[in-house]
């Protein structure tokens, strides 16, 4: 018979959930983790769902923390298969008319971005040359507080904490301190003045980071996405399920207990107390220490744990949660007998080559009105998209010669749109899509797509049970990130139901593949019930 | 005649098997070491009801070199091959009245070891099936089966 | 590159489930192991896809596990233990026929025998014994047959004869060998429904009813028939629980690394080159994927002998491959036939189509064309019946599966890309045309299609869709499979071993082909044989 008694229970098998329970079982805790679906690592997840042998990475897909990711040196990720590959060219955009494109380098090849932003504009060239550098300097210190748990405080009696620490960062790149307080687009619009530099720093900004860019007073976002975050990309080699078969690995070699297709239907309570899990196939596993969920927010409070249970406050914050429409999620992927061959190629043949490529905007207006639309319940009319073509760096991710496109749409949250009208969408949008590459890049006809697929949010919300289609199971507007999520009071991982705890993308700092819950919340139950803190090394201070 | 089970009984079997040169023909020249397990069964009177007795062979060449009773069931390394049946049925063959053949068909005689060896000497094996089965003479103290 | 740093013990080329057990039993041996598959999961044909739609899950190749608790795997591994479970469906199979009729197989054979009694009281009484003598000899024949290195068939035959085991067993000949499965049960039961029953449970284990000389395996095969079980939560469970046995052990598995050539010196497999460069072997390298990629692709042909590659040339693979149609359902499918016998809504497998011997030799004499019959047979499972959880609640997952050729008399394989849809369509049309509740409930949601080159494109060891690895046929069965000269798991490159389904007893869950690998190894490399007991 299966063992059912453990010190912690783990909700979820999302790489947080992975994190966390990897140090538990290294800090001696007998650790069990649930997941609900048939496979691991949550958008960890590569599938061939078009063709045979064309590996599609539907939700994460490009990795940009992995070097400061404590798990991954801690527990030697690469040395389990999780291998990486860093594109030289990361980003671009291409333009219909064969405009030259706008390409942003690696991080250590800031000259070679700035001769290509230089083919526009010197000046931009300069103040990326002057940012860059400045991020590049930024980037330890912006680590160190993404790997600790949020501090302290008492609602009571400090109030609501301050939002916003990002004046002082603009500072330190040498900028205005007023910035912080305007929309990542005026950050955008005051620094850069070439549109076509503008319009990949719009789509740069909405893809990787998450409060709409005409928001007032998330300026510090734009220094995270536009400034940092471009020039760090990395893709796992095989696929980004390899980095979940890496994680699921180093869990097995700890101890941990694994169980898949055990998808837990409820918390149980004793006396208030979150002592274990009941699955769908009836089986109870006791936690004698904790209840650690992975998973969101109101799945784990209001379908799990049940709003009965729970105080007002809690009750109204949870329900409260919103998850969209910043970043809510079409995957669009296709089998290609042959990569993009852009018109704008003929100006700079490295826009062929760039890993993340922006489609179907010919301004800096065209990508702000498709962002637009999600937020107004509708789906974007210009069919634009980000994508990437991994086989080109990574063979093995299509058949010989052949290629595996993935992309991303925004689109409205999943409760706009009927089922059926997805199913309109499914149908008909990547046509579309199609239609209008073809006018940037002219080898992607029909005939050069073997077979596509549309994951709509709709499916991202049944299958992933990301609610909404929202990948960062949460929105990322400044009420609900930082001190404030998944919410005021909930901050540290901690609940108010005694042995209950959040490791998943819920928490802080979010969405992503940053491992940062599930280490932070190690973090707190090391503190919580004195277990070893093994997460310390000497080679960093986080 | 010598008494089911009783000391001059095996030395019967051992003498019959090493008499036979029909045996040492065919039989493979590896030393085979085998293990009969003779469960009690409550039928069997010669056995108690939950109790067994536990017999070590080893042949080599179609010689016995070793037929001894074992204090408890074998559990090392080594063995070739292990039957294993009720007491009764064990003694029904004894007394040629059960085909042993037929008893293994039927699952009664469970044979554990490589079968690939018993079909490739296939002779040898039915040459001493029929040596057990019907050549020792065997008193029955307390009645023969069925008892 | 970090991860290939180190060397191992031994190298498993594929992580199915072959290659997987095999690793398994090495690292519990204390040997570093590390299993490297092609594929961006590891399991081969213990494949899950959400094919259709998320929360769907479609088992894309494995399906049934019939040797659950008689494969010693399970045990010595402890696969329940580290998370592998199973549902043992009541009904197992059933067949609907055309006039509103239908036979169910249940766990049960009292049931079963009752089922049969409507057709024949002759045949269900002969069933009956015929189930009652089998099972005698099941763990023996298992063993014999499966789990030990291959008995050639004259060994096998004689000792029947020495025996006189044909006086003795009411259906053990030693004729069996030169009968098919069709001859044995014309033989012995009178009734075409009931013959055909049993020839469907035959074909889907992909031994076809006319070809002559299986009939010598069919007891095993009949034996196994209440047997079949369903691997909860999808197939690919079972790979899960491998990979945690072999890393609970000390061992690796590696998917998406592609072995590119097995590297021989002095005539002795040593490592293997991959993208990443050398991994070395330091006892063995162990190839669990199709002879002609081992002997053909990853092995410089100056280290094969020659008439080791014209014996691979040689290797014949089955010219009946399989269609799948993968359905996610609104809800279970109830049948026309149940007013006749209400258990067949609850069988798990159904033959649609296949009313006597005579169909089975039309279907596959067409298949052997390179036709599709005008109205497709087909072998239906809905895993939802035994396993909710493998769907949404209320809805359910759904497979058809037709007998089919891997190249198409007009346009050859390639042509399955334009023919796929169309055809699975009709397989769709045929299934609703025995159910009671299509239109109703709207059973339908969506299916995507699976062709006999999708199958040869994903899995490339199951060439020409063969997911056997090896057509099944007395001159490719036990010391001929694949040939003689590698029947028994060596190969001609010292250290390099054979442990997949190329190798007897061939495909399927058996794990057979590994286990027996790993008893040549373990004699080869002097290992204690802690998972053996006589």
């Amino acid at each position: 018979m299966d063992k059912s008694e453990f010190d912690v229970v783990i909700i979820g098998g999302g790489h947080n959930a992975l994190t966390c329970a990897a140090y538990l079982a290294r800090a001696n805790v007998d650790v069990c983790i649930l997941e609900g679906r048939h496979e691991w690592g949550g958008a960890l997840y590569t599938a061939e769902n078009t063709a045979p042998g064309f590996c599609h990475n539907i939700h994460a897909n490009f990795m940009e923390f992995l070097h400061f990711m404590p798990f991954y040196a801690d527990f030697d990720l690469p040395g389990l298969g999780a291998r990486t590959i860093y594109p030289e060219a990361q980003a671009g955009i291409a333009f219909s008319d064969g405009r030259p494109p706008v390409i942003i380098y690696r991080e250590d090849m800031i000259e070679r971005t700035c001769q290509n932003f230089a083919v526009y504009s010197e000046r931009d060239a300069e103040t990326w040359r002057a940012l860059k550098t400045k991020a590049n300097e930024f980037a330890p210190m912006m680590f160190g507080n993404l790997y600790t748990p949020p501090a302290k405080f008492d609602l009571q009696k400090d109030g609501l904490p301050t939002v916003n620490n990002a004046p002082m960062t603009f500072k330190f790149f040498g900028l205005d301190e007023e910035m912080a307080y305007k929309s990542i687009r005026d950050c955008v619009d005051e620094l850069f003045e070439t549109d076509e530099i503008r319009a990949l720093f719009y789509r740069v900004a909405v893809e990787f980071c998450g409060p709409p860019i005409e928001w007032p007073g998330t300026g510090g976002t734009f220094l995270f996405a536009c400034l940092w975050m471009p020039g760090c990309w990395r893709m796992m080699v095989g696929g980004t399920h390899r980095l979940n078969g890496a994680m699921v690995t180093a869990c097995l070699k700890e101890g941990v207990t694994m169980r898949e297709s055990s998808r837990v239907e409820r918390v149980i309570l004793e006396a208030g107390r979150a002592v274990g899990v009941e699955t769908v196939d009836g089986r109870r596993y006791t936690a004698r220490q904790a209840v650690v969920s992975g998973i969101g927010l109101k799945d784990t409070f209001q379908d799990l744990v049940g709003e009965e249970r729970l105080s007002d406050y809690y009750r109204r914050r949870v329900a409260h949660f919103k998850d969209g429409p910043d970043q809510v999620l079409g995957s669009v992927a296709m089998a290609l007998r042959e990569a993009p061959d852009y018109k704008s190629a003929a100006r700079d043949p490295d826009i062929n080559k760039a890993w993340y490529q922006v489609v179907g905007y010919d301004s800096a207006e065209e990508v702000l009105n498709y962002c637009r639309a999600g937020h107004i319940d509708r789906i974007p009319e210009l069919p634009g998209a980000g994508v990437w073509v991994n086989s080109i760096w990574d063979p093995s991710q299509a058949p010989a010669g052949q290629h595996n496109l993935t992309g991303w749409y925004f689109f409205p949250r999943a409760s706009c749109l009927s089922e059926a009208e997805w199913e309109e969408v499914k149908r008909s949008y990547n046509g579309r899509f199609l239609a209008l590459y073809e006018k940037f890049a002219p080898n992607m006809t029909p005939s050069n797509v073997i077979a596509d697929y549309l994951h709509t949010p709709l499916d991202q919300e049944r299958g992933m049970r990301m609610r909404e289609g929202d990948f960062g199971h949460g929105a990322m507007s400044p009420d609900q990130t930082g001190l404030m999520r998944p919410f005021a009071g909930a901050s540290r991982y901690a609940t108010e139901i005694e042995g209950l705890y959040l490791c998943g993308s819920c928490t802080f700092p979010g969405g992503g593949v940053t491992a940062a819950p599930g280490y932070n919340c190690f973090k707190i139950l090391c503190e919580d019930f004195g277990y070893p803190e093994v997460w310390r090394s000497e080679s960093r201070s986080y | 005649m010598s008494v089911i089970y009783s000391e001059p009984w095996y030395e019967d079997m051992k003498a019959l098997i090493n008499g036979s040169a029909d045996l040492r023909e065919r039989a493979p020249a590896d030393r085979i070491v085998l293990s009969l397990e003779v469960e009690g069964d409550g039928k069997s009177p010669y056995v108690p009801e939950d109790g067994a007795y536990y017999f070590l062979l080893e042949i080599e060449g179609g010689r016995v070199e070793v037929f001894r009773p074992l204090p408890e069931r074998f559990s090392g390394k080594g063995l070739s091959f292990r039957f294993s049946a009720p007491a009764s049925i064990w003694e029904s063959v004894a007394a040629g009245q059960t085909d042993p053949i037929t008893a293994g068909l039927r699952g009664a005689i469970k044979v554990r070891g490589d079968m690939r060896f018993l079909m490739e000497n296939a002779d040898a094996v039915k040459l001493l099936i029929d040596l057990y089965g019907s050549q020792v003479d065997t008193e029955w103290p307390k009645g023969k089966p069925p008892y | 590159m970090g991860m290939f740093d180190e060397e191992f013990d031994a190298i498993v080329i594929g992580a199915g489930h072959n290659g997987m057990a095999l690793a398994g039993y090495l690292a519990r041996s204390g040997w570093s192991v590390a299993v490297l598959e092609r594929r961006t999961e590891e399991g081969g044909g213990l494949c899950t896809e959400e094919l259709t739609e998320p929360n769907f899950l479609h088992n894309l190749h494995s399906n049934y596990h019939s040797l659950v608790g008689l494969s010693p795997v399970y045990d010595d591994l402890e696969l329940e233990a580290n998370g592998v479970d199973y549902a043992h469906p009541d009904v197992q199979m059933g067949s609907i026929f055309s006039d509103g009729t239908a036979i169910t197989v249940h766990r049960d054979m009292e049931k079963t025998h009752r089922s049969f009694a409507r057709f024949s009281q002759k045949d269900a009484d002969t069933w009956l014994r015929l189930w009652e003598e089998v099972g005698g000899y099941m763990d023996l024949l298992v063993r014999t047959l499966m789990y030990a290195p291959p008995i050639a068939l004259n060994d096998l035959t004689r000792a029947l004869a020495s025996w006189g085991v044909e006086e003795k067993s009411e259906f053990l000949s030693a004729r069996l060998r030169s009968m098919s499965v069709a001859e044995f049960l014309d033989k012995h039961f009178e009734n075409d429904r009931i013959k055909a029953m049993l020839a469907f449970h035959a074909a889907v284990c992909a031994y076809q009813p006319h070809v002559k000389g299986l009939a010598v395996t069919l007891p095993v095969l009949l034996g196994k028939i209440s047997n079949w079980q369903l691997c909860k939560g999808g197939s690919h469970r079972l790979a899960h629980t491998l990979m945690r046995v072999i890393v609970k052990h000390g061992g690796r598995v590696y998917p998406q690394v592609p072995v590119e050539e097995i590297v021989v010196e002095g005539g002795r497999a040593v490592g293997v080159r991959v993208p990443d460069g050398f991994v070395r072997a330091k006892k063995l390298v162990a190839s669990s994927i199709d002879v002609n990629q081992t002997f053909e692709t990853l092995l410089q042909p100056k280290h094969v002998p020659a008439k080791t590659l014209e014996g691979v040339a040689g290797v014949e693979y089955q010219d009946a491959t399989l269609f799948n149609v993968h359905a996610a359902l609104n809800g279970l499918p109830r049948y026309k036939a149940a007013e006749f016998d209400p258990d067949i809504d609850r069988a798990w497998i159904l033959n649609v189509g296949f009313e006597s011997l005579e169909d089975f030799r039309q279907e596959f004499d067409c298949v052997r064309s390179g036709r599709l019959p005008e109205v497709p047979r087909l072998n239906v499972a809905v895993n939802s019946l035994y396993d909710p959880t493998d769907a949404p609640a209320g809805k359910a997952t759904g497979l058809i599966r037709v007998f089919a050729p891997h190249a198409l008399v007009d346009g050859g394989a390639e042509a399955w890309d334009e023919r796929g849809r169309e055809y699975g369509e009709r397989c769709v049309e045929r299934w609703a045309s025995v159910c009671a509740n299509w239109d109703d409930d709207a059973l339908m949601r969506r299916f995507a299609v699976e062709t006999p080159f999708d199958i040869s494109r994903k899995m490339i060891n199951y060439r020409f869709g063969d997911w056997m690895v090896g057509r099944i046929h007395p001159s490719n069965l036990l010391e001929h499979r694949p040939t003689e000269e590698l029947a028994q798991y060596r190969t001609p490159v010292e250290g390099l071993y054979l442990c997949g389904a190329s190798q007897h007893p061939h495909g399927y869950i058996t794990f057979a082909p590994g286990y027996n690998c790993l008893g040549v190894i373990a004699e080869d490399h002097g290992l204690d044989k802690w998972w053996e007991e006589i």
